[in-house]
C-alpha cells in the first residue's frame, strides 16, 4: 500500500454562505510493506484516525493517490469488493463496534457472506479456525455467545477475528487497546505481532501511546495537525527523536519511577491547534521551544535527514 | 506529620437484579497530611466506589456501607448526613469526578460556576468571590479573563483546570482525583500532572489519586495502593511497591506497563478479573496467579511487611 500526498478534507457549512474546511489529513505520503507494522502516533485531532479510514476507503480522499498492490484505487468506487477482501479495519471501541443482537458466529459470518458468497466451502470451520487464531479457545464455546457475554479484551479479539476472516493483506488497527485494561493490553498487541509474522500482513497501528508503538511496530510516523512530522525505524525515532514535537511527546510519557514525584516533567505548553485554522508555516511553531526565523512563514517539508529517518523541521535544513 | 485519613475495613455493596455487587470489600487505607496516595487498579475494581464511600455519595441501591472512615479523628460513617453535607463535603473533602470537565453547565460562565459555593456556603459577596476565583485561576495557570468564558470556549485541558478549581475553592484538606487526566492528550496530561505537583507543594494538600495507569500514579504519589476486585491487595510507599512489588498482581501489573526508556517488552497477565457478584472464595486473584497454592481458597490476611506496608497474599503468611 502506498499513500502519496494524501489529503482528506471535511467540509462544514456554517450559516448560509460560509464554508469551513477541516484539513484532517493534509498531504501524507507513507508506504506499507508486507509483514511490517507501521505506527501512526499523535494526539487527538491530529488526523490519525482519518488517515486510517481514508486508507481503507471508508472516507473519500480529497486529493492524492492510494495505490494498493500496484493498482490505483483512489477513485475506485462501486465495486470495492476486490479491495475489501484485502484491506480491513479494527475500530477502537470494542463495546460499540459489535452488534449486540448478533452472535459471534453471525458477526464472523457476515464478511464471508458479503465478500465471498458461495466461495467458502465450510464457513463454520473457517470461523472456528479464526477464533482459535485470536485465542478464543475452545471456539465452540464462543460461537453462540453474544457480545455482552464477553469481556472487553475478548470482544476486541472478535473484532480482530472479523478482520482476519477474509485473509486481508492490510489491516488498519485504530487504537485497538486504548479501551482495554492495562494487564491485557500487551496480550492483544502480542497477537498482532503473531498475525504479522505468520500471515505477513501489513498493519497500520494507530495510537496516541508512543510507548506501545515502541514494542509493537517496525516504523513510526509521528503526526501533528494533519501532517507527518517525523518518520523512521521505531528504535531510531524513539532513541534519537529529531522533531521538537516528538522530543516533547516522548518526554510527556509517564514512566513508573518513584523519583518522578520529586521533579517537574518537561512539557510542551499549549494544546494542539484546531485543524480548521492551523497556524501558518510550521503548524507546531506556536508551541515549539526551538522556533526561529522561518518557522511561522515557511512550511517545512519532510526530508531525509539521516538514512531512513525523515523529519519536517527547519532545524535540519 | 499528622494522620489525616484512616480507613478501616470499609465495605460498600450494591444491590442489583443479578445479585449483590461487593464493590468495596474490606478496604484499609491511611494518609498523612500533605501526602498523596495513588489508588491503582483496573476498571471495575472498586476504585471509584471507594472514593464515593469517602465522599458519602451513596446510590439508592446501597446494600451495605460500614467500616470506619476516620477523617481528622472523626468517623464520618457515623456522622449525620446533614452535618457531613454542611461541614465536610466540599469544605474539607472535595473530589474531581471522572469526566467532570464534560459536566460543566454550558450556559453559565465558568467563573460563576467556580464561585458558587463561596457565595452560597461562605457568604462572600460577588466581588469578593470573583477576586478569589481569579486568584485561583492564576495559580492553575489559567488566564484571569477566563472567568467570563463559557465552557465551550475552553479546550479540554482548560476545562479540567476549571474543574480542579471548583474542587479547590473551599480549600479542602483532602482532594480526591478520579482519573483526572484520562480524557486528555499526553502533552496536556503532563501539564496537569505538573500542576497537581505544584498544588501539593504549595498548599500541602492531601490527595487520593485514582488511576488505572501505574506510571501516571508514580508522577504524584508518595504511597501506592493496588486494588483488585474490591480489595486493596498491596499498600506501601511508592518506592516499596514500584521497585519491589510483593503481591503477584502488583508484579503482573508493573510488568504489563510498557516503559519507553527500558528495553524490556511488557508481559501480559492472562485471564480476567472475577465478577464482584458472588466472587470466588478466598483470594480473588488466585485464578490468574502463577503461585497459586491450596491455601489460597482461604481469605488472606493483611500481612505487615514494614511500618508503611501491608500485603494480602499467602506467600507472606
Amino acid at each position: 500500500m502506498e499513500l502519496s500526498n494524501l489529503k482528506t478534507y471535511y467540509f462544514l457549512r456554517k450559516g448560509l454562505f460560509k464554508r469551513l474546511v477541516v484539513r484532517a489529513v493534509d498531504g501524507v505520503s507513507l508506504v506499507f510493506r508486507e509483514g511490517e507494522i507501521v505506527s501512526i502516533v499523535g494526539e487527538s485531532g491530529c488526523g490519525k484516525t482519518t488517515l486510517g479510514k481514508t486508507s481503507v476507503k471508508l472516507v473519500e480522499p480529497y486529493d492524492g493517490k492510494i495505490v494498493f498492490e500496484g493498482k490505483d484505487i483512489t477513485r475506485m468506487d462501486g465495486d470495492l469488493k476486490w479491495f475489501r477482501r484485502r484491506a480491513q479495519i479494527i475500530f477502537q471501541d470494542p463495546f460499540q463496534s459489535l452488534n449486540p443482537y448478533h452472535s459471534i458466529f453471525d458477526i464472523l459470518k457476515e464478511p464471508l457472506d458479503n465478500l465471498f458468497r458461495g466461495e467458502v466451502d465450510d464457513p463454520t470451520e473457517k470461523i472456528m479456525k479464526t477464533l482459535e487464531e485470536v485465542r478464543l479457545a475452545p471456539p465452540e464455546e464462543f460461537l453462540y455467545k453474544y457480545p455482552h457475554m464477553l469481556s472487553g479484551g475478548q470482544r476486541q479479539r472478535v473484532n480482530i477475528a472479523r478482520a482476519l476472516i477474509v485473509d486481508p493483506k492490510f489491516i488498519v488497527a485504530d487504537e485497538p487497546v486504548s479501551m482495554i485494561d492495562a494487564s491485557s493490553r500487551a496480550e492483544i498487541l502480542t497477537l498482532f505481532r503473531e498475525i504479522q509474522n505468520r500471515r505477513r500482513t501489513a498493519i497500520m497501528y494507530i495510537t496516541h501511546d508512543i510507548s506501545t508503538a515502541k514494542y509493537f511496530s517496525d516504523y513510526i510516523a509521528v503526526m501533528y495537525a494533519g501532517k507527518v512530522v517525523e518518520y523512521g525505524r521505531t528504535m531510531e525515532v524513539i532513541k534519537n527523536p529529531l522533531h521538537p514535537y516528538t522530543v516533547g511527546l516522548i518526554a510527556s510519557v509517564p514512566e513508573p519511577d518513584p523519583e518522578n514525584r520529586k521533579r517537574f516533567r518537561p512539557v510542551i505548553g499549549g494544546e494542539p491547534p484546531n485543524p480548521i485554522n492551523p497556524p501558518p508555516g510550521c503548524r507546531f511553531h506556536p508551541r515549539c521551544p526551538k522556533r526561529f526565523e522561518p518557522c511561522d512563514k515557511i512550511e517545512p517539508q519532510l526530508k531525509e535527514v539521516e538514512k531512513g529517518h525523515f523529519v519536517a523541521c527547519h532545524l535540519y535544513e | 506529620m499528622g494522620l489525616l485519613l484512616e480507613v478501616r475495613d470499609l465495605h460498600l455493596y450494591y444491590r442489583t437484579i443479578k445479585g449483590v455487587v461487593q464493590a468495596v470489600d474490606g478496604v484499609d487505607l491511611r494518609l498523612e497530611e500533605g501526602k498523596v496516595v495513588g489508588l491503582v487498579g483496573e476498571s471495575g475494581c472498586g476504585k471509584s466506589s471507594t472514593a464515593n464511600a469517602i465522599m458519602k455519595l451513596l446510590p439508592k441501591n446501597t446494600a451495605r456501607y460500614d467500616g470506619e472512615i476516620l477523617f481528622d479523628g472523626v468517623n464520618i460513617i457515623d456522622l449525620d448526613d446533614e452535618i457531613f453535607r454542611r461541614e465536610y463535603r466540599w469544605k474539607r473533602i472535595a473530589m474531581v469526578f471522572q469526566g467532570a470537565m464534560n459536566s460543566l453547565n454550558p450556559v453559565i460562565k465558568v467563573g460563576d460556576q467556580v464561585a458558587e459555593p463561596l457565595i452560597l456556603k461562605e457568604g462572600y459577596t460577588r466581588a469578593e468571590a470573583e477576586e478569589r476565583v481569579k486568584e485561583l485561576f492564576r495559580m492553575l495557570n489559567l488566564p484571569e479573563s477566563f472567568v467570563n468564558r463559557y465552557p465551550h470556549e475552553l479546550s479540554g485541558g482548560m476545562k479540567q483546570r476549571v474543574v480542579i478549581a471548583m474542587a479547590m475553592v473551599l480549600e479542602p484538606q483532602l482532594l480526591i482525583l478520579d482519573e483526572p487526566t484520562s480524557a486528555l492528550d499526553v502533552s496536556v496530561q503532563a501539564q496537569i500532572m505538573n500542576l497537581l505537583k505544584k498544588l501539593k507543594e504549595l498548599k500541602r494538600m492531601s490527595m487520593i489519586f485514582i488511576t488505572h495507569d501505574i506510571a501516571l500514579a508514580s508522577d504524584l504519589s508518595d504511597y501506592m495502593a493496588i486494588m483488585y476486585a474490591g480489595k486493596i491487595v498491596e499498600f506501601g510507599t511508592i518506592e516499596e511497591v514500584l521497585l519491589d512489588p510483593k503481591h503477584p498482581y502488583s508484579q503482573g501489573l508493573i510488568a504489563a506497563t510498557p516503559v519507553l526508556s527500558r528495553d524490556v517488552p511488557p508481559k501480559f497477565l492472562p485471564g480476567n478479573p472475577p465478577s464482584l457478584i458472588n466472587p470466588p472464595k478466598g483470594c480473588r486473584f488466585k485464578d490468574r496467579c502463577k503461585y497459586r497454592m491450596d491455601v489460597c481458597d482461604n481469605e488472606p490476611n493483611s500481612i505487615k511487611l514494614s511500618d508503611s506496608r501491608y500485603v494480602k497474599c499467602f506467600l507472606y503468611h
